[in-house]
C-alpha cells in the first residue's frame, strides 16, 4: 500500500488564554490557552498553510489534492480547487472535497492511499483544516481550537509505510450541526459514553486482531478526542504507557475537528525512529485505525515547521471580546468591498499560486503580470514565473482609515527574493514590531467578502 | 495664431469650502459659476463650450452636470476626471480650447459632493485590483513616503507638523476656507494617528466645494477687465497606477510632478523657481505630500523640504509663500473642485484681492495639483500679471 511521505501542520498564531472565556461568563474555567484563527483566516487558508508546511512550497510531482474539513467557508463549492490551486500543483491533479465529520481527515487519507494505490495519481497531498464554531458560554468553547494538518501520500521514499487500515462506524446523533447552524451542536457526555470511547476502542481491538500486533509493539497511538478527559478515557482502558500516548494538543491548541488526528501525526513523526510502529486512528461516526511503520528516510525529511515549530510562534489575545469578533459572533462596522468574479478568475494565476513575469529582455520580474515590462517596456516578451515566498520588507504604514477588524492595516512594500517589488497587506504582527529591511514570508488570507464571495490573496508577516 | 500664453483668466467664482450639507451638486455649481461670470463681468449665454472636473460618480455623470446647473443649453460640455486632478485638467483643457481659436469664451469649473457619501475619508474601494490593492487608503498612499523619506533625510513627524500649521494659520483669515482657525505645533503632534505618522491635523478634511474660471484670450480680455492674469507656464505628467510594484520608484520624490514642473518651467523660462515664483497653491493633501512638493518643485533641495518648512521659508512672507489660501488643508478637497479652487486663489492673488492673506507684490503665482493613490499625475500651471 500507499505510504506517507512527508508531513506538515498548521497552528495558527494567536492563542486565547482559556482563562479569559471562564471569567468573561462566570463559569468555572479549564488551565491552557486555545489556538485561534486571526480574523482573515478559515478552514481553507490554514489548510493552505499546513500544505505548504508538507511539500514545502514544492509542488513538483503531487498529483492530488485532499481537503476536509467539517467548518468549509463554502456549503457549496470545492475547497479541495482552491488549495490545489494556491499551490500550483498541476491541472491534471485529482480533487476531492471530504466532511460532514469528525473523521473526514483520516478518511481522507485512507481514500488518498486507496487512489494511489489504484494509479489514480502518483501521489497526493491531504488536507485538513478547522475553525470549527462553538457555542458561546459552553464547555465547548474552551476545547475547540483551530488548526490543519496535512501529509503526502505515494509510493516515492515513504516516511512510513501504511502496514494495514482497519475500519468501522457507528451512527448515532451527539455532534452536528444543521444547514444554517453556524456553531456546533453536541451532547459531549452522552457521546463519549456511549459513542467516542466504546466505538474507538472497539475499532482499536479490531485493528489489533486484524493486523496482528500487541499495545506493547506499538510506540505511538495517536488518536482525537472530542475533549482531554475523553482522551485520557481512552489511554486508560488501553493501559497505554505515558510514553505511548501521542500529545492530543489540548493544552495548548484545543481540539481541531477533523484536522486534529493528522497534527497529532505530524506531531508523532516529528519525534519518530525509523521502526517505529504508529497506530492512527480517526474517530466520530467511523472508526478508521490505520497501522504506520516508520522507515529510515525519515531522517533525510528535510526541516519543517509542523507542531513545533509553530506552537511555540504565538501572540496572546487580549480579551475574549477579541475571539467574539474574530469569529464573526459580533456585530462591528463592515467595510465596503467590491469584487469581480469575472475578475478574479480571469486573475486567478496572479492571485492564487502568485505569478508574476520574468521580462526575456531585462530580466526584472514583475507583478502583477502585464503584456509590458514595467522597467524596459519590452512588448509581450516574459516568461511566466511563481514568486518566491520571502522577501524583505521596503516601505511599510499603519493604516487607522481602512475599514478591518483589526486595525491598523499594516500596508506593505516588499522586495521578494526573486526580485518583484509588490504590495500587500501584513499580518500576524505586533504593531510597532515592524521596521524597513526587516524580513518578512508570505501567507495566504482572506481579504473580503465583496461580491458575496470570498476573496483570498497573500499578506506578509513576520517570519515565523 | 494663437498660443498658451494668450490664454487669460478674467473671472473666478467659488462656493464657500466645507460640509454643505444643505447645498446639492447643482447649487454649488450655480453659486460658483456665477460668481465668475459675475467676476468676469459675462452672462450665460456668452459662453462657448465648458469642461468640468468630477472625481466621484456619486457627485455626478458627464458634462450635463454643468448644464443643468448654469443652463448653457447646446454647447459642447466635457466632464474630465483625473483624480485629484480632475479640476485642474478641466482648466487645461479650457485654455487648449481657448489657445486653438476654436472658441473665444469658455468656463472651466469643478465641483464635489464628498458629504454625500457616508464612508470614512475619500472611498477607494473601487480604486485598483479588488484583493491586489485592498487595504490602501489615501492617506497610506502618500504616507508610504513618510519612512522611507525619514531614512534617507531624516524628516521628522515635527517637520509634517510645520506644514499643518502654516497652512491653517493663512487659512484662517479665508472667508471660504473650511477650517478657519490656527492649530499649534502641540495640537497637531497629539492628534489622532489616521495613518503611519500622519494625525488628524495632518490630513486635509472631508469637504464638499465648487469653483469655476471664466477663459478666454488676452485681446478679448482687455475688453472686460485691465487685471486679467495669463498663463505663463503649464505642464501636465502622468506616471502609473501600479507605483507600490514598481523597483524604480523610490518614494522619495513625486515623480509626476517634477516631470509637470520642468514642462511648465521650461515654457515658462523659469530656470530659478525659488526666485521666480512668488506664491504657490500646492497640493497638501497630506503633510507628508507638501514636504515633497517643495522639493520636487524646485523650491529647496531634495531632502530639505521638512527643515525648510520649520525655517518658516514657505511661509506668506517667506521665500516662496506656499498655500497662501490655507491649502487643501483648510478648504478640503472636493476632488473634481480643487483644481479650480487653485486657479481661483492664485488669479486672486495676482490681482491683489486676496484680502487679509495677500502675498505682496505677486507676478507669478503657481497652481500644483496632484493625484492618484500617491503621486499618479500631476498638472502644473504658473500664471503672471504681467502682460507678455
Amino acid at each position: 500500500m500507499a505510504g506517507i511521505v512527508a508531513y506538515g501542520a498548521y497552528i495558527p498564531w494567536l492563542r486565547l488564554e482559556r482563562r479569559l472565556i471562564a471569567e468573561a461568563w462566570g463559569i468555572p474555567g479549564v488551565p491552557g490557552e486555545i489556538a485561534v484563527g486571526n480574523f482573515d483566516e478559515d478552514s481553507i487558508t490554514m489548510a493552505i498553510e499546513a500544505g505548504r508546511d508538507c511539500i514545502l512550497d514544492d509542488p513538483v510531482g503531487v498529483g492530488g489534492l485532499y481537503f476536509a474539513s467539517t467548518s468549509p467557508p463554502y456549503a457549496e463549492k470545492s475547497c479541495a480547487t482552491t488549495v490545489a490551486s494556491v499551490l500550483d500543483l498541476a491541472q491534471g491533479s485529482v480533487t476531492c472535497d471530504f466532511g460532514l465529520s469528525l473523521s473526514a481527515g483520516v478518511s481522507a487519507l485512507v481514500a488518498a492511499a486507496s487512489a494511489v494505490d489504484q494509479g489514480v495519481a502518483p501521489s497526493i497531498l491531504v488536507t485538513a483544516g478547522e475553525c470549527r464554531l462553538p457555542e458561546t458560554k459552553t464547555a465547548d468553547e474552551q476545547t475547540f481550537g483551530d488548526g490543519a494538518g496535512a501529509v503526502l501520500v505515494g509510493n516515492e521514499d515513504p516516511i512510513a509505510e501504511i502496514e494495514g487500515v482497519h475500519t468501522s462506524y457507528d451512527e448515532m446523533v451527539a455532534t452536528w450541526r444543521l444547514p444554517g447552524d453556524r456553531t456546533v451542536r453536541d451532547n459531549s457526555r452522552f457521546y463519549t459514553a456511549k459513542g467516542y470511547v466504546p466505538s474507538l476502542l472497539a475499532a482499536f481491538k479490531g485493528a489489533a486482531e486484524a493486523f496482528g500486533v500487541a499495545p506493547g509493539d506499538i510506540a505511538k497511538v495517536v488518536y482525537p478526542a472530542p475533549d482531554f478527559r475523553a482522551h485520557g478515557q481512552v489511554a486508560k482502558a488501553m493501559k497505554l504507557e505515558p510514553g505511548q500516548i501521542q500529545d492530543a494538543l489540548f493544552a495548548f491548541v484545543g481540539g481541531c475537528g477533523c484536522a486534529q488526528p493528522l497534527m497529532m501525526l505530524a506531531g508523532a513523526l516529528e519525534e519518530a525512529k525509523p521502526g517505529d510502529r504508529i497506530l492512527l486512528a480517526g474517530a466520530g461516526d467511523s472508526f478508521t485505525v490505520l497501522l504506520l511503520e516508520v522507515t529510515d528516510r525519515i531522517a533525510d525529511l528535510p526541516a519543517r515547521r509542523a507542531i513545533k515549530g509553530h506552537i511555540a510562534s504565538k501572540s496572546m489575545l487580549p480579551t475574549y471580546a477579541k475571539f467574539l469578533e474574530y469569529k464573526e459572533m459580533l456585530n462591528t462596522e463592515e467595510g465596503e468591498s467590491n469584487s469581480s468574479m469575472i475578475q478574479m478568475w480571469r486573475d486567478r494565476r496572479a492571485v492564487q499560486p502568485l505569478y508574476g513575469k520574468r521580462c526575456n529582455s531585462c530580466e526584472t520580474v514583475y507583478f502583477p503580470p502585464r503584456r509590458l515590462c514595467p522597467n524596459c517596456f519590452a512588448r509581450e516578451d516574459s516568461e511566466d514565473v511563481r514568486l518566491a515566498r520571502k522577501g524583505t520588507l521596503f516601505d511599510f504604514i499603519d493604516d487607522n482609515l481602512y475599514v478591518s477588524i483589526e486595525p491598523p492595516t499594516t500596508l506593505t512594500i516588499s522586495d521578494l527574493d526573486d526580485g518583484a517589488r509588490i504590495f500587500m497587506q501584513m499580518t500576524d504582527r505586533g504593531v510597532g514590531e515592524v521596521e524597513i529591511d526587516m524580513p518578512v514570508e508570505l501567507t495566504f488570507r482572506k481579504i473580503h467578502d465583496g461580491g458575496g464571495f470570498h476573496n483570498y490573496f497573500w499578506k506578509t508577516r513576520p517570519v515565523r | 495664431m494663437a498660443d498658451l500664453k494668450d490664454v487669460a483668466v478674467i473671472g473666478v467664482g467659488a462656493t464657500k469650502f466645507g460640509e454643505n450639507y444643505d447645498w446639492g451638486v447643482d447649487d454649488m455649481l450655480t453659486i460658483a459659476a456665477f460668481d465668475a461670470m459675475d467676476d468676469a463681468g459675462i452672462k450665460p449665454g456668452q459662453i462657448e463650450a465648458g469642461w468640468i472636473g468630477i472625481q466621484y460618480p456619486f457627485t455626478g455623470f458627464s458634462g450635463a452636470t454643468l448644464s443643468d446647473a448654469i443652463k448653457t443649453y447646446d454647447i459642447p460640455i466635457t466632464h474630465t476626471e483625473n483624480y485629484c486632478v480632475s479640476g485642474l485638467d478641466a482648466f487645461r483643457n479650457a485654455c487648449l480650447a481657448v489657445a486653438s481659436e476654436q472658441f473665444d469664451m469658455v468656463i472651466a469649473c469643478g465641483v464635489e459632493k464628498i458629504t454625500d457619501q457616508t464612508g470614512r475619508g475619500l472611498p477607494t474601494s473601487g480604486f485598483g485590483h479588488p484583493v491586489q490593492m485592498a487595504g490602501m487608503t489615501a492617506p497610506s498612499a502618500f504616507g508610504l513616503a513618510f519612512p522611507r523619506h525619514a531614512k534617507a533625510f531624516g524628516t521628522t513627524k515635527e517637520h509634517l507638523a510645520h506644514v499643518a500649521v502654516k497652512n491653517h494659520f493663512n487659512g484662517a483669515v479665508n472667508p471660504k476656507a473650511h477650517f478657519r482657525r490656527e492649530v499649534t505645533l502641540e495640537q497637531v503632534m497629539k492628534a489622532p494617528l489616521i495613518s503611519g505618522p500622519l494625525g488628524l491635523l495632518d490630513c486635509c478634511p472631508i469637504s464638499d466645494g465648487s469653483a469655476a474660471v471664466i477663459v478666454t484670450r488676452a485681446d478679448i480680455a482687455k475688453k472686460y477687465r485691465d487685471d486679467y492674469v495669463t498663463i505663463k507656464g503649464m505642464g501636465f505628467a502622468t506616471y502609473t497606477n501600479l507605483m507600490m510594484y514598481d523597483k524604480n520608484f523610490d518614494y522619495l520624490a513625486w515623480r509626476p510632478t517634477v516631470k509637470a514642473a520642468e514642462k511648465a518651467y521650461a515654457m515658462a523660462g523659469i530656470t530659478d523657481p525659488l526666485n521666480e515664483v512668488d506664491l504657490a497653491e500646492c497640493h497638501d493633501c497630506f503633510t507628508i505630500t507638501e514636504i515633497l512638493n517643495v522639493e520636487d518643485l524646485g523650491f529647496c533641495k531634495k531632502g530639505e523640504g521638512g527643515p525648510a518648512m520649520a525655517e518658516g521659508r514657505f511661509n506668506i512672507d517667506g521665500q516662496v509663500a506656499v498655500n497662501p489660501s490655507g491649502g487643501l488643508k483648510c478648504f478640503g478637497h472636493p476632488i473634481g473642485a480643487t483644481g479650480v479652487r487653485m486657479v481661483y486663489e492664485v488669479t486672486k492673488q495676482l490681482q491683489g484681492r486676496a484680502d487679509g492673506r495677500q502675498r505682496e507684490g505677486a507676478k507669478v503665482g503657481m497652481a500644483h495639483n496632484l493625484g492618484g493613490l500617491g503621486g499618479v499625475v500631476c498638472g502644473v500651471v504658473i500664471l503672471t500679471n504681467q502682460v507678455r
